[in-house]
């Protein structure tokens, strides 16, 4: 995927500690849709990604794709920056760059703009960031073939841990819980061996103790 | 001259005594036995040993560390013979969680307690991967070693528990407690507890062995260059132990010693019928208490717990020079150590030795010193076992491999290096059918430079090319599969290593 606007955003480090990245991706998701009509919303992309400054924690980054309509950058900082202090921490930081634009659009918390650079560097070198939110989502359920998850998703293509990429009848039950990652700006989907000779998704959703 | 620093002489093994450093009770927040039901069950297990490693936090600061003493004590008389170490799972700044334990005296309680207060990771908000933290782990364990020294205690030892779970061990952090005082610092676990979370769904809990971990990229302090693989076990094994010319190996190849172990991190066991008391079962209670009351018998079987009793899966066989807390501790740190799951071999001697016949031989976890062109020998004699494990099938013992490494003292010049070039898996032995005792010789030839041996052994029932390819390890432990792993089939034993020492 070609991405057009591309928002970074960083919380900075007061983000409670026990927030997964799913909640962070899904509350930057939440303040975004205040800001900009739904259909925008459907393109959007939602991956977070590791910032390791300081006190460790997640960078969120939203991908729009070039061939989509995507939000008017002028107005989304304007809302965002509304936000600062209300449903955004006063810490938070946002970076927004666009295709052809002029210099990026930045507001917030001086260290977090740099973490939010963080979010939007990685994102735009499409080769690492776990994605939570995506076109799709919500329609991967239950047991389906990699050639229905690719059909029903943003998701572009299925790969073992080693990177070998599946044949598109491999059955997988996605367990409600679907994780893909940015690689060579393609959202992929590593998926590991699972119990009744199904593919699982690699990452679970409720692994640790 | 090439020589290990320092070179080691080996202490007599009079006895093996196995163990398990890793076990839970009343006074964890996810746990409910007492500390003599856990200790009873090693006993019955099969176990010489077991330390009482609650998690470090508030209330266990607070409550649980005093508690604790008495009832090891009383443990220690109910169950004459068994030796009982008391210690603490600590979550290490920065980091994942270690065994911390100490020989018992006068002051343990005392030490203990000062040491969870002053550098635990949870106790004094210090869990984030900074500078900082880091630095109060390499201070804690440097702590630990002047309490040895003022002879407040008789000896200390912390090994780092399930170390690439989550991915939190970065390979310089390691080193750094390594470094800061090899006598306090001296391994990690090789097998993770929790053994039974892979059993099916249908039967179990149908999670991922070990508990393991997630994914990269769901913990913002995780170590970002281990690859995925590195979240899952192998054959049961944490994958910094099951790669063949993994982290393990690229610390033993500084021709340094690093203990592996295997332990239960029992909380809650694969059907158990253990119940807290209804009413003061839940967190809220701990958190007023410091402790749940001990476990009520409700008779009802619990198929997703995904643990095992203290010994009846997991044990780390300790070579000591006699019965006793500090023989056990001594040959810890000295590597005099071989681990197994399903109670696979029941007894492992491993020598190294000059095939000339002039220098003493080294056992396990010591080193051989030859001159250089020496022609060197390894033997490896195996018991087999004859009696059926706790899954209920006599282990058969079908493979053994040996895998030997070439020795640099000076080190990785990348002190986060996780893989050892030189080192790979030389030898395998079909064993299948063999019963009593077995004797595997392999001649090295001529060694010019210092290297390492140990050797891994398996019922063979599942096997994959390891991380590192065919030329290192062509039958290496597979990735465990979430929900498809019963433990009971696919079994592993692991040595630690002896080393040979050139002098030119």
């Amino acid at each position: 995927m070609t991405p057009g606007v591309i928002m970074g955003v960083d919380l900075g480090p007061s983000q409670d500690a026990a927030a997964s990245p799913d909640d962070l991706a899904h509350a930057v998701a939440e303040v975004v849709s205040h800001c900009e009509p739904a259909d925008h919303m459907a393109n959007a992309v939602i991956a977070t990604h590791t910032r390791q400054v300081g006190i460790p924690h997640f960078v969120v980054s939203v991908v729009w794709p070039a061939a989509t309509a995507g939000p008017d950058p002028a107005t989304l900082i304007r809302g965002l920056v509304a936000e600062i202090g209300n449903a955004l921490p006063a810490t938070s930081g946002i970076v927004i760059t666009w295709p052809g634009g002029p210099d990026p659009a930045t507001a917030g918390d001086r260290s977090a703009v740099v973490g939010a650079w963080t979010a939007v560097t990685r994102a735009a070198a499409g080769d690492s960031g776990r994605i939570a939110v995506f076109p799709g989502e919500q329609r991967l359920r239950g047991v389906m073939s990699v050639a229905e998850v690719v059909a029903a998703s943003g998701i572009d293509r299925v790969a073992d841990v080693s990177g070998s990429v599946l044949d598109d009848s491999v059955l997988i039950d996605t367990m409600g819980f679907v994780r893909p990652r940015w690689r060579a700006h393609r959202m992929v989907l590593q998926i590991q061996r699972g119990p009744d000779g199904l593919a699982i998704p690699f990452e679970r959703e409720h692994m640790l103790r | 001259m090439s020589a290990l620093d320092p070179p080691r002489r080996a202490a007599r093994i009079g006895c093996w005594l196995a163990g398990d450093h890793h076990v839970h009770t009343q006074y964890s927040r996810d746990g409910r036995h007492t500390i003599l039901d856990q200790a009873t069950r090693a006993r019955q297990f099969g176990l010489d040993w077991m330390v009482v490693t609650d998690h470090g936090g508030p209330e266990h600061v607070r409550v649980g560390v005093i508690r604790t003493a008495p009832d090891i004590a009383a443990a220690r008389r109910a169950l004459p013979g068994s030796l009982l170490f008391q210690g603490v799972e600590w979550n290490i700044p920065g980091a994942e969680h270690g065994t911390v334990f100490v020989a018992p005296g006068a002051r343990d309680v005392e030490v203990l307690q000062q040491f969870e207060r002053d550098y635990d990771g949870v106790v004094r908000d210090a869990q984030a991967w900074t500078p900082d933290n880091e630095a109060l782990a390499v201070a804690a364990i440097g702590w630990l070693g002047q309490q040895v020294d003022t002879r407040r205690v008789a000896d200390a030892l912390m090994v780092a528990n399930h170390p690439a779970r989550q991915g939190l061990d970065s390979p310089h952090e390691i080193r750094g407690w390594r470094d800061t005082d090899p006598r306090i610092a001296v391994g990690f676990e090789g097998a993770p507890g929790h053994q039974a979370a892979g059993l099916p769904r249908s039967v179990g809990p149908g999670e991922n062995r070990g508990y393991y971990g997630r994914d990269r990229g769901t913990n913002p302090n995780s170590f970002l260059p281990y690859p995925q693989e590195a979240y899952r076990t192998w054959g049961g094994f944490d994958w910094m132990t099951a790669t063949v010319g993994g982290l393990w190996d690229s610390l033993l190849a500084e021709g340094r010693q690093w203990s592996i172990t295997a332990n239960s991190d029992s909380h809650e066991v694969y059907l158990h019928t253990a119940d807290r008391p209804a009413g003061r079962d839940d967190e809220s209670y701990f958190e007023a208490t410091g402790f749940y009351p001990g476990a009520v018998y409700d008779g009802v079987p619990n198929p997703t717990a995904g643990d095992f009793w203290p010994g009846q899966y997991s044990r780390t066989v300790v070579g000591a020079t006699r019965r006793s807390y500090r023989a056990v501790m001594r040959g810890l740190r000295d590597g005099a150590v071989w681990v197994d799951h399903g109670h696979l071999i029941s007894a492992l001697d491993l020598q190294v030795r000059s095939c000339a016949g002039d220098a003493a031989p080294a056992t396990l976890g010591s080193t051989l010193q030859v001159a250089a062109g020496a022609e060197v020998e390894i033997v490896v004699r195996i018991d087999c076992a004859r009696l059926p494990h706790a899954g209920g099938e006599i282990p058969r013992l079908n493979r053994v491999d040996l895998i030997v490494g070439a020795v640099d003292v000076r080190g990785p010049d990348d002190r986060d290096a996780f893989t050892a070039p030189h080192t790979r898996v030389v030898r395998s032995w079909d064993t299948s059918g063999a019963a009593g005792t077995i004797e595997l010789t392999h001649r090295l030839g001529r060694v010019d430079s210092p290297l390492y041996v140990r050797v891994r052994g398996t019922d063979a029932r599942f096997s994959q090319v390891g991380a590192l390819g065919a030329a290192i390890d062509p039958h290496g432990p597979r990735m465990d599969i979430p929900g498809d792993s019963d433990p009971w089939l696919d079994l592993w034993f692991y040595s630690n290593a002896s080393f040979v020492a050139v002098t030119r």
